[in-house]
């Protein structure tokens, strides 16, 4: 029974004006980015003198690195429909046990897997508590912020660490091939996760959980541990952002981490990944820290007081969020 | 009742022709309804039913063609000039706020104030009062949160809020999908009273054997034209499906089953606070079971049971189970993604080799289960929501063959599915069985399980109130069971 032709018939009106592909939209607001990046560069370009220069262009990527290689690593949580607000806290808290392994005369690549692990366990921990209580994530992580930070206080006494070594300070110093060595590392974070979420069924998992978590759950598929991984992800990310924070300082103070929520968190919105979960690129992330970076780097450079950075960088954030939701309606 | 020939009609659509980009969606459609009338209009999924009605509500200007109420012509430049000529229109999308009460949604907008500002609510809840009786919600508090409501009584307000504020052409679109036998018959009530009060219904249903109890006229439209328009008396249920799909529907159920396998779900004794008590049951292999209850009877929610979605003692499953949810928007579509992982969400973890994900394999099973099932259109990168609801519940349905689950629960199977899509549903679920899967299904749709099932257990209030097989199994006694 039931023959082919009325069902082509359906086809037509319904998906008429809306049969557009998904990955055209995805990949033209992706293209949309590129070129404001290209626009901001040429307007900074021809406004302020010193922008094009090796050592300016040096400095905005290093500078953006550091917060970049964090925005890569909330964008997969972000993906499965987790928001990471805790990613600057730990960042610090991480940033400080290396630090502290260092001054006490471990070795360079023990004393970062001390701090590497201290995100795994944080991410971890955030993932267990957001799954397991069925807590919303972003409530759960705002409150593990304040937790790691109260932690990182304490057990510093507000003082500096202080993290030495020359072979440590490359990390956050060095050049490669001309380059800033966190640019690389920001490469390598973005690459590792871009195959991650491209060519894993743990990174299409992402995807189906963050689109729609009641669905994946009633489709077999686990929440909890998609979740739980995809924090622990960005625990790691993070703690690697302290410690090159930490490289490029040669100490840490707790509270540094806390400073980058803001950019990290637009970087991630401005790149394209939905808040609600469900899609987002690792390219987008990317596009965003630029952004981000070169605004900041410009009105310095045009001589724009600080405090009106802060202003911008929020009303950047608020953009974001508008698009997010047009982009939202458009699906 | 027959329509005044002489008169004018209450509002017509005078050779309305309506494009968008690659498809015409309604094609030089000529429809009125008139004067105290109750107009059916049938159609397919993408026949051009919402378009019209968007037409008709001022949200799309037409093409070609226009729009008259009580034979004046009407410029339509935005919804509110259709509002103000008195047309209402009512969808399946829910416009309320959960969080308000009753009363606040129904004067939404026109709250009667005193003294210039403040609420008057001993006055909103007078008036509110009425208009929930006028609806049969007698029992329906005006105060009342509406989110705490049932969906049924819901949708009841959202007709209450369209009444109440000097409709004359009432559109309601689908308005018994998610409603049990009872309310329907109870919604039916207040649009006969409506009907004697002067307004003209315009009635959109699936349900081709409930025209019969409710509508004057039926106009069928298919493919955006005009099929064609009759009295109802007139009409014989095959003859309109013949003119929805446009060619014969042999058989909307497929043939019985005659024998059966091992069992394959068993509810034992099976307790769920809140939803069911003392539930015993079989499925064996190579049968469709059916549970049939009116909305809150707790029929609903026994495939989540059955799946371990709700947990309750007492449910033995063998084999590979797939629930297919009541509520296909926020239970089973991933609506950010393809068509393509719609199809294949549960399978993910198959396509890989050494842990490398192979999108190639996963669009292989795609491509296949789009044309086994039929699935349009055929495009694996489409988005799901471009697809219409009949297509989008085959994808739901495939995505378990995909999986290879041979325990298939579907709860509230066809829900907002056209009747062409919805044979096909019945005949892939068959085909199954024949295969030896087991099929579980929970409904509220009477003529639905009457066709459809092997055996039937009836629930009103969380119990199994009677058990009927084979050819037992008629509309009548499995209503008057549900209404026991």
């Amino acid at each position: 029974m039931a023959n082919s032709e009325p069902a082509a018939a359906q086809s037509g009106p319904a998906a008429g004006p809306r049969s557009r592909s998904l990955r055209t939209l995805r990949e033209s607001s992706t293209v949309g980015l590129a070129a404001v990046v290209v626009l901001v560069s040429a307007v900074f370009a021809f406004i302020a003198p010193n922008f094009v220069t090796a050592s300016n262009i040096a400095n905005v990527a290093r500078a953006s690195a550091v917060f970049g290689i964090a925005a890569l690593g909330i964008t997969i949580p972000m993906i499965a429909g987790a928001v990471d607000l805790s990613f600057g806290a730990i960042m610090s808290l991480a940033a400080i046990g290396t630090a502290a392994q260092l001054s006490s005369g471990t070795p360079m690549l023990q004393a970062m897997a001390v701090g590497l692990a201290i995100g795994l366990g944080l991410g971890i921990l955030n993932g267990v508590i957001a799954t397991v209580l069925h807590l919303d994530s972003m409530i759960v992580t705002l409150g593990t912020l304040s937790v790691f930070g109260g932690v990182a206080f304490m057990i510093t006494n507000a003082q500096r660490t202080y993290a030495p070594g020359d072979d440590f300070a490359f990390l956050g110093r060095g050049f490669l091939i001309g380059v800033p060595v966190p640019v690389w590392i920001m490469l390598a974070v973005g690459g590792s996760l871009a195959l991650l979420l491209r060519f894993t069924t743990f990174g299409q998992r992402c995807f189906i959980v963050g689109d729609n978590s009641r669905a994946a759950s009633l489709s077999g598929l686990s929440i909890a541990r998609t979740r739980i991984a995809a924090l622990a992800i960005s625990g790691v990310a993070a703690a690697l952002a302290g410690i090159v924070i930490t490289s490029n300082d040669g100490l840490i103070y707790a509270g540094t981490g806390e400073r980058y929520l803001l950019q990290g968190l637009a970087a991630v919105v401005i790149g394209g990944t939905a808040l609600r979960g469900g899609t987002g690129t690792v390219v987008g992330t990317l596009l965003g820290i630029f952004l981000l970076g070169i605004v900041d780097n410009g009105l310095n450079l045009v001589g724009v007081p600080g405090v009106w950075q802060d202003v911008l960088r929020g009303l950047i954030l608020i953009g974001a969020l508008v698009i997010d939701r047009l982009r939202d309606s458009r699906l | 009742m027959i329509p005044v020939v002489t008169s004018p009609s209450l509002v017509s659509a005078v050779g309305v022709t309506k494009d968008f980009p690659g498809v015409r969606a309604l094609d030089n459609v000529s429809f009125s309804v008139e004067i105290g009338e109750v107009h059916a209009l049938l159609g397919e999924n993408g026949a051009g039913k919402s378009t019209l009605t968007k037409v008709l509500a001022g949200d799309y200007p037409p093409d070609a063609g226009w729009v008259e109420v009580l034979g004046q012509r009407i410029r339509f430049s935005s919804p509110h000039d259709a509002r103000r000529a008195g047309i209402r229109l009512v969808t399946q999308e829910r416009s309320l706020v959960p969080s308000l009460s009753a009363a606040e949604n129904v004067f939404m907008g026109v709250l009667p104030s005193r003294a210039g500002a403040l609420l008057d609510r001993r006055e909103l809840n007078r008036r509110t009062r009425a208009e929930l009786d006028r609806v049969g919600l007698e029992h329906v508090d005006p105060g009342k949160e509406v989110g705490l409501l049932r969906p049924a009584e819901q949708q009841l307000v959202e007709i209450a809020r369209a009444l109440s504020r000097e409709g004359r052409v009432l559109i309601l679109d689908e308005p018994t999908a998610a409603l049990s036998t009872q309310e329907t018959a109870r919604l039916f009530d207040v649009v006969r009273a409506l009907r004697s009060s002067g307004v003209g219904i315009l009635y959109i249903s699936h349900r081709i054997g409930e025209l019969r109890d409710i509508a004057d006229r039926v106009t069928v439209l298919r493919d955006g034209r005009v099929a064609s328009t009759h009295l109802v008396t007139e009409t014989t249920r095959e003859g309109l499906v013949r003119e929805m799909i446009g060619r014969d529907l042999k058989e909307m159920y497929p043939r019985r089953r005659t024998s059966f396998g091992e069992p394959a779900l068993v509810f034992d004794h099976t307790t769920v606070p809140g939803i069911c008590e003392d539930i015993s049951l079989t499925v064996r292999r190579g049968e469709i079971v059916a549970v049939f209850g009116l909305v809150g009877s707790g029929a609903t929610e026994l495939p989540y049971v059955a799946a371990g979605d709700r947990p309750g003692n007492g449910v033995f499953l063998s084999g590979s189970a797939g629930l297919v949810p009541a509520d296909r928007h926020a239970e089973a579509i991933f609506p950010a993604s393809t068509l393509r992982r719609n199809l294949t969400a549960p399978s993910i973890g198959r396509y890989q080799r050494l842990g490398i994900y192979r999108r190639r394999a996963e669009q292989a099973a795609a491509e296949r289960q789009i044309e086994s099932l039929r699935i349009r259109p055929p495009a694996t990168e489409a988005l799901i929501s471009s697809l219409s609801g009949g297509n989008q519940q085959k994808v739901v349905v495939g995505r378990w063959l995909e999986r290879g689950a041979d325990v298939l629960m579907l709860s509230e199977p066809t829900r907002g599915v056209d009747v062409g899509a919805r044979a096909e549903i019945y005949a892939i679920l068959a085909s199954r069985c024949d295969a030896g899967a087991a099929v579980f299904i929970a409904s509220s749709d009477i003529d639905e399980v009457a066709g459809l099932a092997d055996q039937v257990v009836v629930m009103a209030k969380g119990r199994i109130v009677e058990r009927l097989a084979g050819s037992a199994i008629t509309t009548e006694r499995l209503l008057e069971a549900a209404t026991r």
